[in-house]
């Protein structure tokens, strides 16, 4: 009895060592961040941070919660969060934070790699936080506006980018952990869904406007939500969304095809010094809405469409390819990734004039359309 | 004067608990009526209720003897027809050696009678009803069986109430409760023995079992541990319970009890030995196992899919009763990264104006919970309708208003409490394991509810009964050992008995072929 109690009361201590730094904290004693906007002051080259917190003080049960901003400015980030302390009472918590805008300008001229190298070190940051690019002058202003839904800014934008894949697919969520891990694997391209501000019944709010695509850690080109469909065809992430196209020759769109389902599977070949790429699309859709509805859809009607919609994804496909070799003049589709995938010794000999390469990058795209369902009534 | 008479009662009384205690055994009885009569009121002295009517014969006045009795637990009319008139008005009793016998044989009517020459057993049996007759010159007396007690009705038991199922309950006397047993087992294997508990109340025990389906190994080790019980009295079968328990300051049980004979015939069945008290209502039976606390006698009444539904949310029950206060408390206080984003801005409003920290809220309201709970029960019936109203109105309602306590916390504990009330078998480790797990918890988060309910299951899995463990800890597992555990197969699936309990585990000669037919 007396060698149990013994153990017991050894074991118990143990637990008091062994179990890291966690602690005994009252749930209302912390600052709930829900979303940090990382902007950076030109002149002083200080960091200017701004936190959208939830105010315990001003919720109530009945309407929710409310949120407030608490700006902060330092050196480096780390800093730059304990200054934020000295304006609150309460320890900042970072677990619930679902958003970090960063801001055009940081993502242009330095980069966001110290940026996230600092926040995934961090213990209470989620590595599925979202990171998000701010198209506006700064990024506190889309933490700034005012949702049209949530109370809070950063949960909206969340949400926004989470139901966005299924209904536009207009953008490619980027989480922390992903361009953590992006940025370190060769060949592989960042993409960041990028958000600029729009009036909404006279109350300004954040709106999602396509991708940033980067080189290196770089912001170097936004493409707006019509192109970004196409940039997800080639990326594989096209999970919903709406291809519109015209049957008869009026020009007019007279035929919406809702996207159920796509596969997109890429092959390449190195022949001659160059590389050629095979790009297959298999999508399934809906066709769901046609301009003269008293007409019934027939075999013929479908076939003809399907024939349009493979067209048009080729041809789309084809010069969003033709624009990041032209314009962009960087391989924002990863298509140097997928040579390292499955050639590493290739990749080797050719990374370092890899953009020569894939100017040079030959483009072979089959579209396969298949209407499942005609979403109406005969 | 009065101090006198003082110091000589305390002597009398002095000599009575001397004679009683040493001399009871071995003290035996005089030849002369006179003194046996003497004797027996010293030995009752300044006891009322004993009382001692001497008889003579009309035909034979040589013929002189006397009854003792004591008043109340004896039925006038069969002691004044069929022994004081007998005894009075028979022609042919005469004055020889087999006197004793000669009366016990034609005269006196009765259908028990017992011959005895030792005073503890005259002692015991008038204490407990019977008449002792004592006849001039014969160093011996018969005991004369005219018990006559008043005792409760067969109800219902309150604690075991049931839907569908026999509803007879037992009573607090011990014969009735054994004809209960003994009615719906009609087999001569059925084995009933008598055994007596208390040096002062000399309790009536028995123990029954079912010759041929029992071990003898947990019998005799059952008779053994009986054996050691050295008490001054025992009134009601949770004395036994914990005299002769495995694992003493365990708060689980290592015996069964119930209030109904279908279940102790149900068990009985089973290989397991029952031990019926008089003067209580609960029976036990031995060994258990710890599915045992799962189980009711509605199981095996009613159809098997509802109740092995029921039995799994009975289990769930126990699982939640004692992990989820500690469980809220750890995320709370410790691992608020595990609440979804929502379900946290709420507790955090909720808890913005509350006073006390978490853990003292907690403990605060689990207390108030058991407080309300142990009112309920002994509150007198009368104001029985006040109490829900204080319950559910000021504590519940007013304490979230009046922002005493956050509301997740009042949910929390209703729940927890009203889980615990489905298995009203485990209220004690319920209530131990509930306040050590909870204060791990404040103190190590989750990592001391890991510590805490590893040592649950570790002291579950040793539980002994009777040097039979109550959970299989063989690692074997058939359908045959599972049938009636987590699940309750049907009656045509169950076709042997536990093998840990019995050797002879055939219960069902019908194969499934048959059954088929």
């Amino acid at each position: 009895m007396y060698n149990k109690i013994k153990w017991t009361i050894m074991t118990l201590l143990l637990g008091l060592s062994l179990t890291g730094c966690w602690d005994y904290i009252g749930i209302d004693e912390m600052t709930i961040v829900t979303g940090i906007a990382i902007d950076k002051n030109q002149q002083t080259q200080n960091y200017e941070l701004t936190f959208e917190t939830i105010s315990l003080m001003e919720s109530t049960k009945e309407e929710g919660f409310k949120t407030k901003l608490i700006e902060a400015t330092g050196k480096n980030l780390l800093d730059t969060i304990r200054n934020a302390k000295k304006r609150v009472v309460d320890k900042l918590y970072f677990s619930d934070m679902k958003t970090i805008v960063i801001s055009n300008e940081i993502a242009k001229t330095e980069g966001i790699g110290a940026i996230i190298n600092a926040l995934i070190g961090d213990a209470e940051i989620r590595e599925k936080t979202n990171i998000i690019i701010s198209q506006e002058e700064t990024a506190k202003q889309i933490l700034n506006a005012k949702g049209i839904d949530n109370p809070s800014t950063a949960y909206e934008v969340r949400k926004i980018i989470d139901n966005d894949n299924d209904v536009t697919s207009s953008t490619k969520p980027l989480f922390l952990y992903e361009a953590f891990n992006t940025l370190r694997e060769p060949g592989a391209s960042l993409v960041a869904p990028a958000f600029h501000l729009v009036k909404n019944d006279d109350i300004i709010t954040p709106e999602l406007n396509g991708i940033g695509v980067f080189k290196d850690d770089k912001l170097i080109y936004y493409i707006d939500s019509i192109d970004s469909k196409y940039f997800l065809f080639i990326a594989d992430k096209v999970n919903g969304g709406v291809i519109s196209l015209s049957t008869d020759n009026s020009g007019k769109d007279n035929i919406a095809l809702k996207i159920s389902e796509n596969r997109t599977s890429k092959k390449y070949s190195y022949n001659n010094n160059k590389i050629k790429i095979e790009i297959t699309t298999i999508t399934k859709v809906d066709l769901h809405d046609a301009s003269d509805r008293l007409k019934a859809v027939g075999k013929k009607e479908i076939d003809e469409a399907e024939k349009k919609a493979e067209s048009l994804i080729v041809k789309n496909i084809k010069q969003l390819v033709a624009k990041a070799q032209k314009e962009i003049n960087t391989d924002i589709f990863g298509f140097g990734n997928l040579v390292y995938r499955h050639d590493p010794l290739l990749w080797k000999k050719l990374k370092n004039n890899w953009d020569e390469v894939f100017m040079e990058i030959e483009l072979d795209v089959t579209s396969k359309v298949k209407v499942m369902n005609t979403g109406f009534t005969k | 004067m009065a101090k006198d008479r003082k110091e000589q009662k305390k002597k009398i009384i002095d000599k009575k608990v001397s004679q009683i205690n040493n001399s009871l055994n071995k003290g035996t009885l005089f030849n002369n009526l006179k003194d046996n009569l003497s004797y027996m009121k010293e030995l009752f002295v300044d006891d009322d209720l004993f009382i001692i009517r001497e008889i003579e014969n009309n035909f034979n006045p040589s013929f002189r003897c006397a009854i003792a009795y004591c008043e109340g637990l004896i039925n006038p009319n069969i002691i004044n027809e069929s022994i004081i008139k007998p005894l009075m008005i028979s022609k042919n009793i005469k004055k020889d050696d087999t006197l004793i016998d000669h009366l016990a044989k034609r005269i006196i009517q009765l259908y028990n009678i017992k011959k005895t020459k030792i005073i503890k057993d005259i002692v015991e049996s008038v204490t407990y009803g019977d008449v002792i007759l004592f006849i001039d010159g014969i160093a011996e007396v018969l005991i004369l069986n005219v018990k006559k007690f008043e005792a409760r009705s067969l109800t219902e038991p309150e604690n075991e109430k049931i839907l569908i199922g026999p509803r007879e309950g037992f009573i607090e006397f011990l014969p009735t409760n054994l004809s209960l047993i003994r009615r719906r087992l009609r087999t001569n294997k059925l084995k009933f023995k008598y055994l007596s508990f208390g040096d002062k109340t000399n309790t009536q025990a028995c123990i029954c079992y079912i010759d041929g389906i029992v071990d003898n190994k947990i019998l005799t080790e059952l008779y053994k541990r009986l054996k050691k019980i050295k008490i001054d009295g025992v009134i009601d079968t949770n004395y036994i319970t914990e005299l002769i328990k495995d694992n003493r300051f365990s708060p689980y049980r290592t015996t069964g009890y119930t209030e109904k004979p279908d279940v102790v015939v149900g068990k009985l069945l089973e290989g397991r030995i029952a031990i019926v008290l008089d003067g209580s209502p609960i029976v036990l039976t031995i060994p258990y196992f710890f599915v045992e606390n799962f189980q009711t006698s509605e199981d095996y009444y009613m159809n098997f899919y509802y109740t092995s539904f029921v039995r799994i949310l009975r289990i769930l029950g126990y699982f939640f009763s004692i992990t989820v206060p500690a469980f809220y408390l750890a995320i709370i206080a410790f691992h608020q990264e595990l609440l979804p984003t929502p379900l946290f801005i709420n507790i955090a409003l909720e808890r913005q104006t509350v006073p006390l920290p978490t853990t003292l809220e907690m403990i605060v309201l689990l207390t108030v919970f058991d407080i309300l709970k142990e009112a309920g029960e002994r509150m007198p019936k009368g104001i029985g309708q006040s109490l829900p109203i204080v319950g559910a109105i000021v504590i519940g309602q007013a304490a979230v208003e009046a922002k005493l306590v956050a509301g997740p916390m009042i949910i929390i504990v209703t729940f927890t409490g009203i889980t615990s009330l489905l298995i009203p078998k485990l209220n004690a480790p319920i209530i131990i394991f509930q306040i050590m797990l909870l204060l791990l918890s404040t103190t190590l988060g989750l990592f001391g509810l890991t510590i805490g309910l590893s040592y649950i299951i570790i002291h579950t899995l040793n539980l002994k009964s009777f040097g039979i463990s109550q959970i299989n800890l063989t690692g074997e597992f058939k359908y045959q050992t599972l049938k009636d555990t987590i699940f309750r197969a049907p009656w045509w699936q169950m076709k042997k008995r536990p093998k840990q309990i019995t050797k002879n585990q055939i219960r069902m000669q019908q194969t499934e072929a048959k059954q088929n037919v």
